[in-house]
Formats: structure tokens, sequence, C-alpha cells
């Protein structure tokens, strides 16, 4: 059963050599293309597509808001960017957005074939660069999140750190310019807050989890 | 005054791209198709394949010489656009047996525009006289550009053979030409009939710093 697939690009002599190479491939074919993806839902459901490949600058809506749309009203066909650009901004946004796959346009013409495929067959192929780029802002945003908030006020942070820097409670004094007694009040506050009873689990907490 | 310099400087990094990256993929995937119809002997569709892939790089060339062209400060002034739409015309017209006539007005001939207004001012026209060379088979074309109080009249016209705007969808040449005119602030009215010809016109406040 051949591929049914809608392009979406603003270049026509893209949209020329993508059809002629689809033309040549057995098993696939452009069945529609257009230069601006209005009335994207329409566009995809009239032509049945299996599949969509998504250009993303272009005039008037770009890409990324088309799929928005598509998925805002439940269109799940698959959507594979094909686009110059790759930085962050909109590899993240495309896939947020629901692209399943995310493709630079110097792409080899038959990876791209292979690609379409194995969306199909439930994977989600990236340009080399575009995955590495994927994992690495997942890891950062894995460490993120394991950071709890401790609600620590600025002036308690301070303090934090300068535990963590090994300072006695007579140095943290002198160095905020406040009584000895206050940095007692504010050290007390910090153990509550960080659920510990003693300063080496405070310094502790405050290295291992980043805090200061 | 910086960001807009900016401004300026990512556009035309963009635009490069653009030109570049559309031109350069349909290339990668014509020689593909090259090459598989070579692998199953069909070499007529191979030439023609290679005929395509001369052609968009040639196309490609020519864009990059406007890039090029708008954003060199000795063509800051707005007769050097005269001069560049001057030549464009005669080059797409006159092999087409059709008179050019070009009105450009003298009080504007120094003005200073900035690049991005160059660039769309050059495009729009440039896209114009293209159209009507192809499309129009007019025995006259008309340009003209002219300041009229704190605007610039741009005015195309050709005696062609006009189109029907209702059964017309718009490819992606006047598309482009409106997206143009909306970044000039431009107002941009299309006024055609078959058999009637076909008018272009823009007008739009320039920057008057120059």
């Amino acid at each position: 059963m051949e591929i049914r697939i809608c392009l979406f690009d603003d270049s026509p002599k893209v949209i020329e050599a993508v059809t002629m190479l689809m033309d040549m491939v057995d098993g696939m074919r452009i069945v529609s293309s257009y230069h601006n993806p209005e009335n994207v839902v329409e566009r995809v459901l009239e032509s049945r597509a299996d599949l969509v490949i998504m250009d993303i600058d272009m005039p008037h809506i770009n890409g990324i808001s088309a799929i928005r749309t598509l998925r805002d009203k439940k269109v799940q066909t698959p959507v594979l960017m094909f686009t110059v650009l790759e930085d962050d901004d909109h590899i993240f946004d495309a896939i947020c957005a629901g692209a399943n796959g995310y493709l630079l346009k110097n792409i080899e013409p038959m990876k791209m074939v292979d690609a379409i495929r194995e969306t199909l067959n439930g994977g989600a192929p990236m340009s080399p660069g575009i995955a590495r780029k994927v994992l690495q802002k997942f890891a950062l945003q894995n460490q993120n999140e394991i950071r709890v908030d401790y609600q620590l006020t600025a002036r308690e942070q301070e303090i934090l750190r300068l535990l963590t820097q090994g300072k006695s409670y007579k140095m943290i004094a002198d160095d905020c310019s406040i009584s000895f007694e206050t940095v007692r009040t504010h050290i007390k506050n910090i153990y509550s807050k960080l659920h510990v009873a003693s300063m080496t689990e405070a310094v502790a907490k405050a290295l291992n989890e980043k805090l200061v | 005054m910086l960001k807009q310099l900016h401004q300026t400087r990512l556009n035309i990094a963009s635009d490069l791209h653009d030109e570049i990256g559309a031109a350069l993929s349909s290339i990668s995937f014509f020689s593909e198709a090259g090459k598989i119809n070579l692998s199953k002997g069909h070499t007529d569709e191979a030439a023609q394949l290679f005929s395509r892939i001369g052609s968009t790089s040639r196309e490609t060339i020519e864009s990059m010489g406007d890039i090029v062209w708008v954003v060199h400060p000795k063509n800051d002034q707005i007769d050097r656009l005269f001069h560049r739409l001057s030549a464009f015309g005669k080059e797409m017209l006159t092999s087409r047996n059709t008179a050019f006539y070009f009105y450009t007005d003298p009080h504007i001939a120094h003005t200073v525009l900035p690049v991005e207004y160059r660039k769309n001012l050059y495009l729009i026209c440039k896209e114009a006289i293209h159209n009507a060379a192809k499309y129009a088979s007019a025995k006259n074309v008309e340009l003209l550009i002219k300041k009229n109080k704190n605007k610039i009249l741009v005015v195309i016209r050709d005696d062609g053979t006009g189109f029907d705007t209702s059964h017309f969808h718009e490819g992606n040449g006047l598309v482009n030409m409106r997206v143009r005119a909306a970044r000039l602030g431009s107002s941009f009215i299309l006024d055609t009939h078959p058999g009637r010809g076909t008018v272009i016109s823009l007008e739009f406040l320039y920057p008057q710093n120059g």
C-alpha cells in the first residue's frame, strides 16, 4: 500500500525536487503540496495523508504553529520537520508542538525515504546533530528537576553559602555585618527548611543539591 | 541604530540561508533522482534532471548577486536602484519584442534608502517585470518610481493579456510581492482584467534622513 505524503514548503524548487524523487521511489508518493500551512487540518485530512513533511519558515504561518493546530484538533498524522533551521529553540518548539521527527535539508535524499518508513514504523528520526542536542537538553532538564525549592530567603542562601565555605558563625556575622545571634537564628531557620539537624547535614545537602 | 543594524544583519543572513538552503536542497534531490534514472537506463529523464540542476544553480547565483548588490554600501542611493532595474527590464523585455519605459524621479535620485527598503523595493519591481515578460505578451511595459510628497509611488503597468483574478490562484511571485509590500508598510493594488493589461501600484513612506 502506497504511503501518501503531504508536503508543506514555501520553496517551489524544493517541492518540485522532493516530489520528483518520491515519484521514483516505490511505495510512496507526494499526494499534495502547499506553499504555506493555511487550513492545515483540512489539507491534511483531504489528502488522506499517512505522513506530513513540514518546513518551518513559511510566510504567514510557520510550520511549528501548524503542528500545534493539527494536534489541537486531534489530528495525529505523523509530521516530520524538514528545514534548514537547526537552532535549539526551533528544535524544542517543534518537538513540544508534536513533531514526530526533525530532518535538516542537508539530508541525503534516500535517508529521507528511510526516515519516512521509520516514522510509520513508530520511529522518531532526527538528523544526527539534532538527536544529540535533544539528548543533551533532556539530560540537563532532568538534573534541574531534581532541585527542590526549599524557599530559602536571599539572606539564608548567603549564610548557607558561607557555611559551605567553612566559615564559622563569627566570621559569617562579620561578613554580613550582623550579630552573632542573628546568624544563629538564620541557621536555625535554614536547618528547619532543609529538614536537617546538623551543620554537616546542611552543608552536605547544599552541595549535593547545588543549592548554593 | 545599533539594534537596526543587528536586525539588518540577521535579515541578510536569513535571506542567504533561505535562498541557498532551498536551492541546494532541491539540487540534492534532483541529483538523487538523476542517479536513479540512470540506474534504470532512463537517460532522457536523467538529462532533464541535469538541466534542472543547471538552471537551479544559475537562478541561485543570480539571487545571490541580488542580495550582495542590495547590501553593498555603494548602492545606498536610489539612482543605483534605477540603474539596476533599468538594465534588468531591458534584458527581460527587449528580447521579447516588448518596449520598456522607465520613468524615474530625479528628486529622489540621491536619496539614501536603508537596506531593507532597497531590497524589498528592488525585488518587487524585479518580480513584476519578470511576470510581465513571462505572462503578459505585452507590447509595452512601464515602470514608474517617483516621489509623492513624503512617499514613494511605484507603478508597473503593461498592456498585455491581463488575467482573471477570480479564477487565479496567486502563485509565489504575487504572494511574495504582497509580503514585501507589507514590509515596506506599503499599499499594494493589483488591477487587472483579461484583455486589458495589468497595473500594480504601491505607495509607501520612506525614512527621510538621507
